[in-house]
């Protein structure tokens, strides 16, 4: 390990910046573990990863839904990790910051691959159209599995159209059922600004959803 | 504009995360609850938020899952493959950097002198009348070389214009 850590030096640390912010993670056991990561102990490295990867792997697959994608992205992820882990500046939960970079680089993922071609309203396909106009009778007439997946491809290509930010705060609610007092904890942010920011995230969810489904006028009907 | 389009009261936006924390099933304090009764606006939205819940938890894994063991080797691996491939960062060692610099350098050079050398070895692209006039207009005496004498009028006769 200790010839690893000479061939990769980790970047430097983010202590000086840490200084600036209100809510400091240093204090706590996964700050100090941080610290030592930041400091090039690859055993600490060793710890965030260990500790991270069945929440990173998990949060991956239950976007994508397939296992090797799950292993190249995880891996991705904790390479970001690794190399973005001096700037990390105990603002937030290390989970937060890790969770923020899994989200990204699904996104990421999605976008290289073009299946994120379909977020276009253009490309809705009929049966999202079914979804989103709330018909009852039509999700009901789908076999199970074909109505779970065209909900995941819609709950997708929706949150594709939020800001970063917003996209992992409704995640980190809706997904994971973090409440807004444990988001607050985890992000540093008041609780009353997590309630705006999650509520103008709800509001541009429903208006991009109406406006698809007012762009393509025969789904309503069908 | 913004504001016209959000319809929701405060009253509900309020208690709005706690309710939909549970899936709606939460129930709503009675205040809350009356004022959704009789505001149509804020029940259409409620209902909506429920809705996209339902929708967004659709990306939550069906259990907690891990990757396959070996999984932090591989991660270094990647690592160190990542910090191996990118060009960019052997251009920013200090040695490969120089190294690099210097060549490219000396390409430029040599680049350069060939582009010149070329351009003035260059021979003319088509020898025209006017041309081989212009080079003949103070010709060495006539004659000293028959073969070139004969040209010179040659060229004279049939460039002559009155």
């Amino acid at each position: 390990m200790s010839s690893l850590s000479a061939v990769l030096p980790l970047p430097a640390s983010g202590r000086q910046i840490a200084a600036k912010t209100s809510v400091d993670y240093r204090n706590t056991a996964e700050g100090l573990l941080v610290e030592r990561a930041q400091a090039g102990d690859q055993m600490a490295f060793r710890e965030i990863v260990e500790g991270y990867q069945a929440k990173v792997f998990s949060i991956i697959y239950g976007i994508l839904r397939n296992r090797n994608d799950a292993e190249d992205i995880a891996q991705q992820v904790f390479m970001k990790v690794y190399l973005s882990l001096g700037s990390f500046d105990f603002r937030s939960s290390l989970l937060t910051w890790i969770y923020k970079i899994t989200v990204n680089e699904c996104y990421d993922y999605l976008r290289k691959k073009k299946v994120r071609k379909l977020v276009y309203e253009s490309d809705f396909s009929e049966e999202d159209a079914r979804w989103m106009a709330t018909s009852e009778a039509a999700r009901d007439q789908r076999p199970p599995a074909d109505t779970a997946l065209a909900r995941r491809d819609l709950a997708l290509k929706l949150l594709a159209r939020l800001p970063k930010e917003e996209r992992s705060l409704l995640l980190l609610k809706e997904v994971e059922g973090h409440s807004v007092e444990e988001l607050a904890g985890m992000t540093g942010i008041n609780q009353n600004t997590i309630k705006v920011k999650l509520f103008r995230a709800r509001q541009k969810l429903l208006k991009v959803a109406q406006r698809m489904s007012r762009t393509r006028p025969g789904w309503a009907s069908t | 504009m913004h504001l016209r389009e959000e319809k929701m009261h405060r009253l509900v936006r309020e208690r709005l995360e706690e309710h939909l924390q549970g899936g709606g099933e939460r129930p709503l304090p009675r205040e809350v609850e009356a004022h959704r009764a009789g505001c149509a606006a804020c029940r259409q939205e409620l209902n909506g938020f429920l809705e996209q819940g339902q929708l967004l938890r659709a990306l939550r894994a069906p259990e907690e899952m891990a990757p396959a063991p070996g999984f932090y080797a591989r991660v270094l691996e990647r690592i160190e493959a990542g910090q191996g491939t990118s060009i960019w960062s052997a251009l920013l060692e200090p040695v490969f950097g120089r190294l690099a610099i210097g060549s490219l350098a000396a390409l430029v050079l040599l680049a350069s002198f060939l582009v010149l050398t070329e351009r003035d070895n260059a021979p003319p692209l088509e020898a025209t009348a006017a041309s081989i006039i212009a080079v003949e207009d103070h010709p060495p005496g006539l004659g000293q070389d028959p073969q070139r004498d004969r040209d010179t009028v040659l060229v004279t006769l049939a460039t002559f214009q009155e």
